[in-house]
């Protein structure tokens, strides 16, 4: 007795639904890739910037060596390097051609110092200390990342969106399958209806079908998708721009895409037995 | 109109006051219908092509509510049942259809087996022995295997009838059951039903064949647009 009672295997309304399911998932897929390799991305700017900042002292008779001092014995500082004024100088060279040919002591450059915070510290210390001298300016990456931050922000929530567009049409799909099949089997439903079958039981074969058809669309969709997604931050991160190095979707985040077959099933699955229910229940 | 007898409670088995059916905003196709059906009693139906036969079955076998009066079955209202808890009611009622409604895609043994599978009440192995003894009481046993369309008019009544008695029921409703077969097999089947009255079974067969109730003498409920008429036998 292993034959189902509902030849849904052979109802015509679903032969494509595998195929529009899994360019929903690959779709789907691709959203959340992207908006877990931002996520990464603007988390690891964000570390990076945090505990780094630069101050910049003017050309006078600032005590250099005392000023580090000072700085470093801060409670928040974990690294303190004064730059060299070579190595400032370098920073010039894309305006000034190769520095080896000029003579950098007419320049009126600033002293570089590097400072690195210890993980978690702000620069509440450091802001207090350089307060009323005005010579010092505290460079912080935050003020050009800031901007960055939010289009990345922005573009996550895009791709949340798309991937919410993306379920949310498996949905229909579903939907629409369900009512086809249920049209299509409406005399062998009667009949089981008939002869006591529960609406549940009904419900319980095409929710089977649901999952079945969802879960190889799913498949079908998703390893495509995360093919996509590996390639595609991994050339972004070839381009050498040190922005990009953190585009990559977080452990969780691969695990999460890895398991939207099965959030595609269980959405399939539930929303094909609330339809069969909801439609069943609409007669006696 | 009141059938004769009851059950050991004093409850006939199916009992309509004043009821009516209309399909959606139409007319109504049954009109102030009064009914009881005793527990283990016998009933022909009768009436003209359109005179409400199928639609009085099709309250019997609780496709539809009543659209109006009261209707009791096995006990219960059936203006207050919960949808949830009519299945229950229905297995207990077997119904063979003129067009026998088989499953083109199950054997006639899976066929049989339906109301057993979807009662979800005993395991496939019992299930399996029920099925072999009723395959062989209809005189099926070569044709266990073989699936509806490769079987001739007969054997798919029997089928149907098999299918609607596996789960004893205690109301068994027939639409033109010998209808489709020629007059020695039509005989058979009311051999078949007669037998089964004999076990307790209530049952009603609704047929254009009105030499039925002559040959046999049981009750008869004759429609005539939608009312059941005077002609009917066992009225109180």
């Amino acid at each position: 007795m292993s034959v189902s009672e509902l030849s849904l295997d052979r109802d015509p309304s679903s032969r494509f639904v595998p195929w529009i399911v899994a360019a929903l998932s690959l779709m789907c897929a691709i959203a959340l890739g992207t908006a877990f390799a931002l996520a990464s991305m603007t988390a690891d700017w964000g570390r990076a910037a945090s505990d780094q900042v630069t101050l910049r002292v003017a050309t006078g008779d600032t005590d250099i060596p005392a000023l580090v001092d000072q700085v470093a014995r801060l409670e928040a500082v974990s690294r303190i390097e004064h730059l060299p004024r070579e190595q400032v100088a370098r920073m010039l060279q894309p305006w000034l051609g190769d520095v080896a040919q000029v003579d950098t002591a007419l320049l009126p450059l600033p002293a570089l110092i590097d400072v690195r915070l210890k993980p978690g510290a702000d620069t509440s210390e450091l802001r207090a200390l350089i307060a009323d001298r005005s010579e010092i300016t505290l460079d912080s990456a935050d003020a050009w990342l800031a901007p960055l931050q939010d289009l990345a922000g922005l573009a996550r929530l895009v791709a949340w969106v798309l991937a919410a567009v993306a379920v949310g049409a498996i949905m229909l799909v579903t939907v629409f399958a369900t009512r086809s099949a249920l049209v299509n089997q409406r005399q062998t439903v009667d009949l089981l209806r008939l002869i006591g079958a529960a609406d549940g039981y009904i419900a319980k074969r095409f929710q089977r079908h649901g999952l079945r058809l969802a879960l190889f669309g799913g498949i079908a969709g998703t390893v495509p998708g995360l093919i996509v997604i590996f390639f595609a931050t991994a050339a972004a991160r070839l381009q050498g721009a040190a922005l990009l190095n953190g585009l990559t979707p977080s452990l969780a985040g691969w695990l999460a895409i890895a398991a939207l077959p099965l959030i595609v099933a269980l959405v399939a699955t539930f929303t094909a037995r609330v339809t069969v229910l909801k439609l069943l229940r609409a007669s006696w | 109109m009141q059938q004769q007898g009851t059950d050991g409670t004093g409850e006939p088995l199916v009992a309509m006051r004043n009821v009516g059916l209309r399909y959606g905003t139409g007319p109504e196709v049954l009109r102030d219908l009064d009914l009881e059906l005793a527990e283990g009693s016998f009933h022909f139906l009768t009436g003209r092509s359109g005179a409400g036969k199928s639609s009085l079955l099709s309250l019997l076998h609780l496709s539809r509510r009543p659209s109006r009066g009261l209707m009791r079955v096995f006990g219960h209202d059936m203006q207050d049942m919960p949808a949830r808890e009519v299945p229950v009611l229905r297995r207990r009622i077997g119904v063979v259809f003129q067009d026998f409604r088989l499953l083109d895609h199950l054997s006639a043994q899976e066929n049989v087996a339906l109301p057993l599978k979807v009662a979800n009440s005993m395991d496939s192995d019992r299930i399996d022995e029920i099925v072999q003894e009723l395959i062989e009481w209809v005189g099926l046993s070569q044709q266990a295997q073989a699936r509806p369309p490769t079987l001739s008019g007969g054997e798919k009544q029997r089928v149907a009838i098999a299918r609607a008695v596996i789960s004893s029921p205690r109301l068994l409703l027939a639409d033109e059951p010998t209808g489709n077969v020629d007059q020695e097999m039509g005989e058979r089947l009311m051999r078949l039903f007669v037998k089964l009255n004999s076990l307790g079974t209530t049952i009603v067969i609704a047929t254009h064949d009105l030499s039925l109730p002559g040959r046999y003498g049981y009750p008869l409920l004759h429609l005539e647009d939608g009312r059941l008429s005077n002609e009917s036998g066992g009225a109180a």
